[in-house]
């Protein structure tokens, strides 16, 4: 029964560092601000938390996934608000990169 | 398992400390530096759940909070020009 648990912590952890990796490629190509910001709250929202939930499932229930358990409640109230005031501030403060010119 | 996802983490935490310091614009720092946060806070769970030490993760939580805290004001400073 455990070895299920492991498996579906294991493929959750994975599909994590899928979407993380292709958060990570699309800034590093990017220049972009505004394009990097959407970018960051991919990997904020569905790497990070489909990695804990799968460290969740890998560690089995105990007093740390608890902990993780938390950490995910708290990621989902902060990582969005952050990336907004980040979006806001930079928006109200007229910062328009410009648009890279294509080669 | 947990030892292959270590290096990735702290990779990619390094890779966006490369970025913060190239990055052209005060805005595009302030975004590196909250995905650096990311990857740090990422990086303190697998240590914590490899070397099963339970009260690590209470620094991850701190470590978040605190970092949140640290990207809100700073944008808000920069946005205001200086007058909170």
């Amino acid at each position: 029964m455990m070895e299920i648990f492991k498996l579906i912590g294991a493929t959750l952890i994975l599909s994590g560092i899928i979407f993380q990796f292709f958060g990570i490629y699309g800034i590093v190509v990017h220049r972009n601000f505004f394009v990097n910001l959407s970018l960051s709250s991919l990997i904020d929202s569905a790497g990070l938390f489909a990695i804990l939930i799968g460290l969740i499932f890998y560690n089995g229930l105990n007093m740390a996934s608890l902990k993780i358990g938390f950490i995910i409640l708290l990621m989902l109230l902060l990582n969005p608000l952050s990336n907004h005031i980040l979006g806001r501030g930079a928006y109200l403060s007229n910062y328009h990169p410009q648009r890279r010119a294509k080669k | 398992m947990l030892d292959l996802l270590f290096p990735f983490f702290v990779g990619c935490g390094l890779l966006f400390l490369f970025l913060l310091v190239k990055g052209p614009s005060i805005w595009d720092r302030l975004l590196f530096l909250n995905l650096f946060f990311i990857f740090m806070l990422l990086t303190i769970i697998v240590y914590a759940l490899m070397v099963e030490i339970d009260y690590l993760l209470d620094i991850a939580i701190v470590y978040a909070l605190l970092g949140f805290i640290g990207i809100v004001f700073t944008a808000r400073f920069i946005q205001r020009k200086g007058k909170i």
